[in-house]
């Protein structure tokens, strides 16, 4: 059966915002197969379109806006149509920008006539009174035009059968633009290139122009082919033609490839209104201060929301700060990670009356089941803050405000991007952590992974609360000052963290800005749910898979004892705290208390709220605030160790999802390494200045 | 007449003349379609990046982007 089946693959290309990752759900449906590009963190998406007799599976090439091979997701682009092993080109063609995405298409289409494009939001066009003539686009190009909108559904069926055409009767010729003044150069090197194998899918006039344009890493192939005589001679061309010129052939050619787009938007493109207005809301948030105020505020409330519906957070604060406790506890429990862990409390207490007590059904109900709650507990969030997220990029909104808090955040060497990790942190690091991917450098990306883990999340926020009712709770101005030290040391380490990270990969000034603005619009939530569900499926595949592991590990060490299954006072945990607990001599700590303080940190490792569970079941008491007042601290030792356990160290999760996001062990060793260090230094600060101040 | 960018007032229209900047970030903008030739309409330009609208696309640049793009008044005949 099956049997024949042809397999067809099709590169799927396109400028970022044109609409990809939306058609690419709409055509698919579902994503089969994520994995990163051998040896970078950019994602591969390949999807599977089932027609009668065939499978074509398209693979997802990221966002560019060439094959110039400048970042990283151009050169996986540009490896992938050089080398890869396509039967076709599928390009994407904006049609509200047809002037600006079609420089791609032409790009592609010199390289291959095995190619369909596409012009994406056909829908959003017609609203705008922007106008393409498919068919005079064909013509020019020679390759087949389907107008396509993802929302509507529309020229999809055609899409497909145009795609289809093209894998089963092969396509037409490459395109040919003139490249002017370039030629005679052109023709001179792709002499010189004549019958070397370079093992690469394209003819030897694309080659020769790019070794005229300076492209490094083809020089470098085709040297390798033992080309170094084509080479050489292109170089002498560059600085001839420079010099004649007097511009150098990468502008000219980017140039005439654009005024070779123009003339086919002077005959294909139509433009009903010549200028388009801009809605307040752009005009709002562009403004210089109304803008970054808006913006905030934005973000501010989408990310109270989401935290609302999972944990309850900041709304149950608010309510609690109101005096209506039991309303905030009832929201809790009906948050969904509420709903959550009431679940497995329930099957967890079942397990436990109907098992009788023995080391198994403590590993089955806390363990096993223990685990498997944490990484479940975290779904809903990640899976709320990914549509949020979606929802940001999808509208347009995210680009706007990322563009006016930039300045803010060009003072801590990052771009205004960062925006939304950083507000995405305050409730919960894991999903900050992977929104770092919105960065478009790699050194941001870095930055921001290392950073986020500084920032307090709402598990966090609950031992500070707790820290402040049981130590400073008689003055609310003392609360209230402790409270906000301990923020600002927090936010200081995020941005000491992103200044030292950029400066260790030595980076550079603090990353510039070229982001495109799509306009304002309504996003499919369909669309959005598709997006955002990928990505949590992705997350319980692979970080889910490390937190499970780890919250057993922490299960094993806190339930076991050298004497098989012990108590946790009595646990190989317990024992560690023990061992360790000189260590929190810099804060004043000694004997039972540092023992307390340090198997608490420990503890703290599976989940931040674990530190005052720990310390109460060390205390014997149920009662966290109890059990923290029992310590009998000093407040400059409260203040410290709040602020220690504020910052040293990401959870198991965090760390997990660092490790996944940068693909590299020794990276997240750094950061944890660097996070004990940084809160261990800040912490004895605190303690030495509250001591001096009589604290 | 020939002046960067960043200096251009709102509302004007411009031309691309030249841009100058790294091999990396030079190629970006150029593909962005501030090629010589493309016609750029300042949409914001005061404090914070600088907003053009360029071939069709919004586009915000840093301020020390915005400086390598060499422009000159459109229409015009220019420099």
């Amino acid at each position: 059966m099956g049997s024949g089946r042809r397999v067809y693959r099709v590169a799927v290309v396109g400028n970022p915002n044109v609409g990809k990752s939306t058609l690419f759900t709409r055509l698919t449906r579902e994503i089969a197969h994520i994995a990163n590009w051998p040896g970078t963190t950019v994602e591969r998406k390949e999807g599977v379109l089932h027609l009668d007799g065939a499978d074509v599976v398209l693979v997802d090439l990221p966002g560019v806006y060439s094959l110039a091979g400048v970042s990283v997701e151009e050169k996986v682009a540009r490896d992938y149509i050089l080398r890869g092993d396509w039967d076709a080109v599928l390009v994407l063609v904006d049609s509200l920008a047809p002037e600006r995405t079609l420089y791609l298409a032409v790009h592609v289409l010199e390289l291959t006539g095995r190619a369909v494009v596409a012009l994406t939001k056909w829908d959003a066009a017609h609203a705008r009174g922007i106008h393409v003539r498919v068919e005079s686009l064909r013509r020019a190009l020679g390759v087949p035009v389907v107008a396509v909108s993802a929302v509507t559904g529309e020229g999809l069926g055609e899409l497909v059968k145009a795609l289809r055409e093209v894998l089963e009767g092969g396509g037409g010729e490459p395109l040919k633009v003139d490249y002017g003044l370039l030629e005679p150069a052109i023709a001179e090197v792709e002499r010189e290139l004549a019958g070397l194998r370079l093992g690469v899918r394209a003819q030897l006039r694309w080659i020769a122009l790019k070794l005229l344009e300076g492209d490094e890493d083809l020089a470098k192939l085709v040297e390798g082919a033992g080309g170094g005589a084509a080479v050489g001679r292109a170089r002498e061309l560059r600085e001839a033609v420079a010099r004649s010129a007097g511009v150098d052939p990468e502008e000219l050619a980017v140039a005439r490839r654009f005024s070779f787009v123009d003339e086919v938007s002077r005959r294909a493109v139509v433009r009903a209104r010549v200028s388009e207005g801009r809605g307040t809301l752009e005009r709002l948030l562009l403004s210089p201060v109304a803008g970054p105020l808006l913006s905030l505020a934005i973000l501010v409330s989408a990310y109270a929301l989401v935290f609302s519906l999972n944990t309850g957070f900041p709304l149950n604060a608010l309510l609690e700060a109101a005096g209506l406790s039991e309303m905030a506890e009832r929201l809790e429990s009906f948050t969904l990670s509420g709903l959550i862990s009431s679940f497995f409390d329930a099957v967890a207490g079942y397990l436990r009356a109907r098992l009788p007590p023995s080391p198994l059904a403590s590993l089955l109900a806390d363990g096993l089941l223990g685990g498997l709650a944490l990484v479940l507990s975290f779904l809903p969030l990640i899976l709320t803050a990914l549509l949020v997220l979606a929802f940001l990029e999808d509208s347009g909104v995210g680009p706007y405000a990322a563009a006016s808090l930039h300045r803010l955040f060009q003072r801590v060497g990052l771009s205004g991007r960062a925006a939304y990790p950083l507000l995405v942190a305050l409730g919960c690091n894991v999903p900050a952590v992977m929104a770092s991917r919105t960065a478009p450098e790699e050194a941001e990306r870095r930055q921001l992974m290392a950073a986020v883990p500084f920032v307090p999340c709402q598990a966090r926020l609950v031992v500070l609360l707790a820290f402040a009712s049981a130590y400073f709770a008689d003055s609310p101005l003392l609360a209230a000052a402790a409270f906000a030290t301990a923020y600002a040391i927090a936010l200081a380490l995020f941005a000491a963290t992103s200044l030292a990270v950029r400066r260790v990969l030595g980076a550079g000034e603090a990353p510039e800005l070229a982001l495109e603005l799509p306009p304002l619009h309504k996003p499919s939530l369909r669309v959005l749910w598709w997006i955002s569900w990928d990505y949590a499926k992705h997350y319980l595949k692979r970080a889910g898979l490390v937190i499970f592991g780890l919250s057993l590990v922490v299960w094993g060490l806190t339930s076991y004892g050298p004497s098989g299954p012990a108590e946790p006072g009595e646990s190989y945990a317990a024992m560690a705290g023990r061992a360790l607990a000189p260590l929190a001599s810099f804060l004043g700590l000694s004997g039972g208390k540092a023992e307390a303080a340090v198997f608490a940190a420990l503890a703290g490792l599976v989940a931040k709220e674990t530190i005052l569970l720990s310390l109460a079941a060390l205390q014997g008491s149920t009662d966290p605030v109890e059990a923290l007042r029992a310590l009998e601290l000093s407040r400059a030792q409260a203040l410290a160790l709040a602020v220690f356990y504020t910052a040293y160290m990401p959870c198991a999760a965090t760390i997990a999802t660092i490790y996944k996001e940068s693909g590299s062990a020794r990276f997240a060793a750094a950061a944890v390494a660097w996070s004990i260090l940084a809160s261990a230094a800040v912490s004895w600060l605190v303690y030495a200045a509250a001591s001096a101040l009589g604290l | 007449m020939e002046v960067p960018l960043a200096s251009v007032p709102e509302g004007s229209r411009v031309v691309v003349v030249s841009v100058a900047g790294g091999v990396g970030a030079r190629r970006r903008l150029l593909e962005m379609g501030f090629a010589p030739g493309s016609e750029v309409e300042v949409i914001a330009n005061r404090r914070g990046p600088v907003v053009v609208r360029v071939r069709g696309v919004t586009v915000a640049l840093g301020r020390g982007m915005a400086a390598k793009i060499l422009v000159r008044p459109a229409g015009g005949g220019g420099g």
